[in-house]
């Protein structure tokens, strides 16, 4: 109800989307950078996966050598060889 | 090194592993605290290694009683670890400190003061100018109007028609322009004749080119023909004009006369003395006790500490109170006194590239008053160009 109310309100206002703090954005760079924002919390970390929770569930990076280069507040950026990533409950 | 490398650096920084059931856990709960972290992996063995703020390493400690893992230190890094590593060689600090501080006082000022373009003038007196304006090596001239001083030290000289100064990091260049010589201006194509500039009598001609007006042992006026422009074939067909210029030598006088002075001021100690007091550093003197007379002079001003190897001294001396007094002088001393300002005042006279050949002093005395005269004859250039309009 919130999240419908946030989402109509800034479809009123016309102003973008990713203005809501509970839709992730994900900006991948080639097969080797990821930065995702509006990350909430890191579920698991590992050299092949990466686990991140978000507004819109969890999100899940997979690949070869993963490192999370930088964990700030609400962004994570990934570093290694992407490979895949989906979204989950 | 990237920038957040360098500030990581600056700030120090802590890298840790993160061992227990849930290690991800502490991970959120520091970036939800506002904690970043960098460079989080998982070690084969099972513990999370990740590098944190050193500041905020006492905040982990905080959080991890909800954790229930365990930190271990792998490495602490960056400036301040390796301050606090220093900190015990507080000598080797204060040594980088003080000789950042020189380096930096040091390149705020100039050592070195090149001068180029200087001829015919003295490069000495040109950066004794320049020293009587306050620019010589240890200053800090950057504060300094260089422009008006380069003017001020060109207007005082006549050899000079431009003086540039211009500041680059420690050296100060100098780029002076010397003014033409008289008879220099024109150009050879220009027609003119030769002039005189003085009065006198002629001791040397050779006229290069035009046609000689006069001859060895003439007495010329000021601005007499000496060379003329106009030149006319010798069999009187026709008449051209050309470029006058030689060399004319002349004897010149300089007279001076000077009324013979009846006192001389001199200066007499009253007896009345003051301690004196001056710490210098380096050249410069940082502070100094007044003369509390109004007229005194300093005596037996000696170094009586030196702090070596700083360039620090202290100087002590005695102020000794001075008063000005006449005394009448002897005839002998008034003819003496006569002469030598009345010399001086010739002297004064005398162009700089004038040879002076002959010098005749003596006294005469007119109306009851004693005078000083002296006579000074020199050999000289007297010709000067003069355009043909």
């Amino acid at each position: 109800m919130k999240k419908e109310l946030l989402k109509r309100t800034l479809r009123l206002l016309d102003l973008p989307e990713d203005m809501d703090p509970q839709v992730p954005r994900i900006t991948i760079l080639g097969r080797e950078k990821m930065l995702a924002e509006n990350v909430a919390a890191i579920r698991r970390c590992t050299e092949h996966e990466v686990v991140l929770l978000t507004g819109s569930g969890t999100l899940t990076v997979g690949g070869e050598g993963l490192l999370v280069k930088e964990l700030g507040e609400s962004r994570a950026l990934l570093t290694g060889r992407l490979e895949r990533w989906a979204y989950g409950e | 090194m990237g920038n957040k490398k360098k500030w990581q650096f600056c700030n120090g920084y802590v890298i840790i592993q993160i061992e227990g059931v849930y290690p991800e856990r502490l991970a959120t709960l520091l970036k939800g605290a506002g904690v970043p972290l960098w460079d989080l992996h998982r070690l084969e063995a099972g513990g999370l290694v990740c590098t944190l703020p050193a500041r905020d390493f006492r905040r982990l400690r905080r959080l991890n009683h909800r954790c229930r893992c365990r930190v271990h230190i792998l490495k602490k890094g960056g400036a301040p670890f390796r301050l606090k590593a220093l900190w015990r060689r507080r000598v080797l600090i204060l040594g980088m400190a003080l000789t950042l501080l020189a380096v930096t006082w040091c390149s705020h000022r100039i050592w070195f003061v090149e001068v180029q373009g200087c001829r015919r003038m003295d490069q000495g007196v040109l950066l004794e100018a320049l020293r009587e304006q306050g620019i010589c090596p240890g200053r800090d001239v950057r504060k300094l109007p260089l422009s008006d001083l380069a003017d001020l030290v060109a207007a005082r000289y006549e050899e000079l028609a431009f003086v540039e100064l211009h500041v680059d990091g420690i050296f100060l260049r100098v780029r002076a322009r010397e003014a033409l010589a008289e008879g220099e201006r024109l150009d050879l194509t220009v027609p003119c004749d030769l002039v005189s500039t003085r009065e006198g009598i002629v001791t040397k001609i050779s006229a290069y080119g035009g046609r000689a007006q006069v001859k060895v042992g003439d007495k010329v006026k000021k601005g007499q023909l000496l060379i003329a422009g106009h030149v006319t074939a010798r069999d009187g067909s026709m008449t051209y004009t050309t470029h006058a210029y030689g060399e004319v030598l002349a004897a010149v006088l300089y007279k001076a006369q000077v009324e013979a002075p009846e006192t001389q001021v001199e200066w007499a100690e009253t007896g009345q003395e003051s301690p004196y007091g001056a710490l210098y550093i380096g050249p410069w003197k940082v502070f100094e006790r007044a003369c509390p007379f109004a007229d005194g002079e300093l005596a037996e001003a000696q170094e009586i500490l030196s702090l070596s190897p700083w360039p620090a001294r202290v100087c002590r001396g005695t102020w000794r109170e001075k008063v000005k007094r006449e005394r009448p002088l002897t005839p002998a001393q008034r003819k003496e006194a006569a002469l030598f300002e009345a010399e001086r005042m010739a002297l004064l006279q005398v162009p700089r590239q004038a040879k002076i050949i002959m010098i005749d002093r003596y006294t005469v005395e007119r109306d009851g008053r004693l005078y000083g005269v002296c006579k000074l004859t020199t050999e000289e250039n007297i010709g000067y160009t003069k355009e043909i309009t």
